[in-house]
């Protein structure tokens, strides 16, 4: 174990250790894009999995960020705060290891979930949150790169003409 | 403290198209600086789904400033910090709102606007960010 490891907070350990697994995403694709795009959903097709996918991890990152605002600028307790975002992060996690088979995505939101109990000041679930919310949010434009969105476009179009 | 700006210019470059923008150091100091420490940038390109033509990347970290807000117009490049996001406004769209502004592009932007375009059929292309070499 290396000095800066033995000096870290235990939230200062989860920030690094989420902030390294998102910088191991930043060019190549994770392998939970594979694992999700082997589901199916309602009659067999994969349109409805990916994009509820996308939706649920776009919904974590976006409340996070908000809850992270409200750290920052609102003066709201920290207690509230960390319960809320544990809500959250136990429930959204559990749901992209599940369905979605999202495993790692879901190791890495309960890190942050792990690590939350520890958070003593605004500025560690700051940063504790705010790398939450950067990985699921790198996870959901890998996905968004995998959609075939100019034909997704043109056969909406022509599927909802009157 | 700000920290003081060094890079006046950046380029941007998707595939062999390239293309400079002017760092707006005055208006926006501490985005500029947050950028500019993380110079060079590469990352897979999104194209933007709502007001037609845009760009963006996700940056792994987020910035605290509300810098230079504005509504997005034809060449702007902004932050916003609730997806992280470096936005690359390429050509005339319909923004969706004011956004922390930190860059501005210049000269021929025609390549890159083509390349930046291309970001709609195939996504996932690369764009490179970095400091213009004197």
């Amino acid at each position: 174990m290396s000095t800066l490891e033995r000096t870290l907070t235990p939230v200062q350990a989860a920030v690094e250790q989420i902030a390294a697994a998102r910088a191991a995403i930043t060019l190549d694709e994770p392998a939970d894009i594979g694992r999700l795009f082997q589901q199916r959903g309602t009659r067999g097709q994969r349109a409805t999995s990916t994009f509820y996918a996308m939706m649920k991890l776009a919904q974590l990152a976006v409340i996070l960020g908000h809850l992270r605002e409200l750290a920052l600028k609102s003066g709201l307790d920290l207690a509230t705060l960390k319960a809320v975002a544990a809500e959250q992060m136990a429930f959204y996690g559990r749901t992209y290891g599940g369905f979605y088979h999202m495993t790692d995505t879901a190791a890495i939101v309960q890190t942050g979930l792990e690590a939350l109990p520890a958070v003593e000041s605004v500025a560690e679930f700051a940063a504790l949150v705010g790398a939450v919310s950067n990985y699921v949010g790198r996870i959901e434009y890998w996905i968004d790169a995998r959609v075939p969105w100019p034909q997704l476009g043109a056969a909406f179009e022509a599927a909802v003409q009157p | 403290m700000v920290r003081k700006t060094v890079v006046k210019e950046i380029v941007l470059t998707i595939g062999n198209e390239s293309c400079t923008a002017e760092m707006l150091t005055e208006q926006a100091p501490t985005l500029c600086a947050a950028i500019e420490q993380a110079l060079p940038i590469r990352a897979p390109a999104t194209h933007a789904k709502l007001v037609d033509r845009e760009i963006f990347l996700q940056l792994p970290f987020l910035i605290d400033s509300m810098e230079n807000e504005k509504v997005s117009a034809n060449g702007d490049i902004g932050f916003w910090n609730g997806r992280q996001t470096l936005c690359i406004f390429y050509d005339d769209m319909q923004p969706l709102g004011a956004q922390p502004t930190f860059a501005r592009m210049t000269g021929d932007v025609e390549g890159f606007r083509r390349a930046a375009a291309s970001t709609w059929e195939h996504p996932g292309q690369i764009i490179t960010i970095a400091a213009k070499e004197e």
